[in-house]
Order: structure tokens, then sequence, then C-alpha cells
């Protein structure tokens, strides 16, 4: 996504580097407003959006689970690399745990 | 904000207690009477009260009750025995943390839970030793201590922007101090003068892949990771750091033998915080 279309909130799908090749920012990071300045001041035209579809995926295949508890695992898990099978074991985990505890 | 300044100010921080020194002196001799290491734990009745109370918790899994110091040290072992008076001695050296940061109660839960799990995926995974592995994963985070004494207006403001978002907690701390957790545990460590192989799990498990020739490192990191998962406390951190595939690798695990990790975690932790934290 083009630099210039950029909120403040979206949250980024891949690191972004400098010219060095140093990362600048890691993704999962939801962007602030100062990161997005710190952006333009590297000359950093486009960047890689998440489209958040962890959350809607989890949301589909549990009809039950509230959005809330959904928001709340997604935003632990948000800078994790959660296309790691033992990632996704852990976020099942807990999310049937806390399932569990709303249930008593 | 120099970070020599912050390493120099390390010096101001207490000592370990005496009791500590004097158990750590009397194991290290060659001729050590197993009753004299008694009597001296003994001499320190929280102390013994809370060794006998972990002896008896699910983390040692002992077929018969035990009621004396002597009898747990035969059971358990002077490196267990060691390393529960360190933690023990941990507590009472760091009693309190500034307000609005993150409670010490907390803290121990996280630094405990991570012993405990740590113990565990050694133990499972059969690539690093248990013991070993236990202390390290407690240890992992005291670093975390002398930035929320020493710098509490920073670190409250590396925790909300890390509360907001804005990367992990580790990197953020570089940020607003010049100087990590990690980094500063490793000198903790070597002031206190514990082994070499404690100070890599410290210094190294956010980066595990500086410490390949230390297996208690990655074992370390993973357990780390599962605890911020399941929310057992915290120093801080509020969001699941990254996972290293390799030091996944290297401890030994299975992803099938996870979900039975998680439920011996979670129960050997709630005996293990409430034998340390109930007075």
């Amino acid at each position: 996504m083009r630099l210039t279309e950029i909120q403040p909130g979206m949250r980024l799908a891949k690191d972004v580097h400098d010219p060095q090749g140093r990362i600048l920012i890691r993704a999962g990071v939801v962007l602030s407003e100062r990161q997005i300045r710190l952006l333009r001041s590297w000359a950093v035209a486009d960047v890689c959006i998440a489209r958040d579809e962890e959350a809607g995926d989890l949301g589909r295949r549990h009809p039950e689970i509230s959005d809330e508890l959904l928001r709340s695992i997604d935003t632990q898990f948000s800078l994790s690399n959660r296309d790691h099978p033992v990632i996704q074991a852990l976020q099942a985990f807990c999310l049937s745990r806390m399932l569990e505890r709303r249930q008593g | 904000m120099s970070d020599d300044r912050l390493i120099e100010q390390l010096g101001e921080l207490p000592a370990l207690p005496n009791v500590y020194l004097r158990v750590r002196e009397a194991i290290a001799a060659p001729d050590m009477a197993l009753e004299t290491l008694a009597n001296l734990i003994e001499s320190d009745p929280s102390l013994s009260m809370r060794l006998l109370r972990v002896a008896n918790s699910p983390l040692y899994g002992l077929a018969t009750r035990v009621d004396t110091i002597l009898h747990a040290l035969t059971l358990i072992g002077t490196t267990a025995a060691h390393h529960l008076v360190l933690s023990t001695s941990l507590m009472t050296v760091f009693r309190d943390l500034p307000s609005g940061t993150v409670s010490m109660r907390s803290f121990w839960e996280h630094s405990l839970a991570c012993a405990v799990a740590a113990r565990l995926i050694a133990h499972q995974g059969g690539r690093a030793n248990p013991e070993h592995a236990y202390l390290a994963g407690l240890l992992h985070d005291i670093g975390r201590l002398p930035l929320y004494l020493l710098e509490p207006l920073n670190m409250g403001a590396a925790l909300r922007a890390h509360c907001e978002h804005q990367g992990h907690l580790h990197d953020l701390e570089r940020q607003y101090l010049g100087i990590d957790h990690t980094e500063l545990g490793a000198i903790l460590l070597a002031h206190w003068q514990l082994p070499e192989v404690f100070r890599s799990a410290v210094s190294d498990h956010h980066t595990p892949w500086h410490s390949l020739h230390v297996p208690e490192t990655a074992v370390v990191h993973v357990a780390d990771l599962i605890v911020n998962s399941l929310g057992l406390g915290t120093s801080g951190t509020r969001l699941v750091p990254v996972l290293d595939d390799d030091a996944w690798k290297r401890t030994g695990l299975d992803i099938e033998q996870l979900p039975a990790i998680l439920e011996a975690i979670l129960l050997t932790t709630r005996e293990v915080i409430s034998a340390f934290m109930e007075s």
C-alpha cells in the first residue's frame, strides 16, 4: 500500500527496512502517527498492510466466540509469527482455555 | 540518558542475602556434610518453610511427604536446594517496584512460571539440564527489575508504547533507555558470580541464535513465549514474542507434546506460586 494512503491504527504485514537493510519497524506493529512520520522521513514509499484475516478466520471457525474475546487473543498474538504451527497451536490452546473460563 | 550510568547504578542495588552466600559456599566445599547445609538453611525459618513447601509441590513429584530440611536435601539434591535458596533470596532482595509499572508479585509469577515451564520442557525434550533450565527460567527477566527501579519514567514510557502495540518491549527498552533487560540481567548475574550457563540464557533468551552451544537458552526462549501466551503473571510484556524456529527445534520437543506440556505448566505453576508466594 502507498505510504500516502496509510492511516494510524493499520497493522504491518511485513518488516519495513531502511536502505541498509536494518529493520525499522517489525511486522505486526500497529502503526502510530509518529511511526508513519518516521517512515516518511526514511522516504519509504510502500508498506505491506495486514488485512487482519486471522481474527476473521477464527471467528468463522468459532461462531460461538465473542468479538471481544477474538480481539483480545488477536492483539496478544499480533506481534508474533502467526504462520508458525507452534504459535497457531498456542493461540488455539489459549482460545479454548478462555472459552472454558467464560463458560465456567 | 546514558546506559553506562545505569550500569554504574547497579552497584547501588541490594546484595544477595548472607544466608544464600553461605549456602553457596557450603555447597562448593569439597567436604560438605548435608547436615551442615541443613542447619544453615534452618537458621532462616521463612527460607526453610518455603523450601519444604516447594519440595512437596508437584515440581519434584516426590512419592512421600518431606518434613525436615535434611530429608528434602537428600531427595531433591543439593543443586535443586541451591537454586531454591537463590530464588527465595532474590524475592526478598527485590521487594517493591515503583507504582504504575508492573507489580512485584506479577513479575515473580511470570518468572516462576517460566522456571516451571523451562524445567518441564528440558525434561520432556531431553536436550537441556532440567535444574539449570529451572534457574535460567527464573532469572531470565531479572534485568527488568533495575530498569523499573532506576529508570521508572523511561521504563513507564516504553511500557506504554508496548501497550499501544508499537513494538516488542525489549526493542522499546533499547529505544527509550539505550539498553535492554537482557544485557542488564547478564551484568547482574556476573556481579553475583553466577555460572556462564545462566548468563547465556539471560542475555540471549530473545536472540537464541547467539547461544547455540547452550541448550538451556533455547529452552528458556520457548518457555518465556509459552508463559507469555498463557498470561501467567507478567514482567511487563503483554504481547507474545516471535518464536525462533531453530530454538524450538533445539528443545527436542514435538508439537504433538505441546497440549500436555501446557496443561502440566498450568497445574505445576499454580502450586509452585502458592508455595513461594503465600507467607
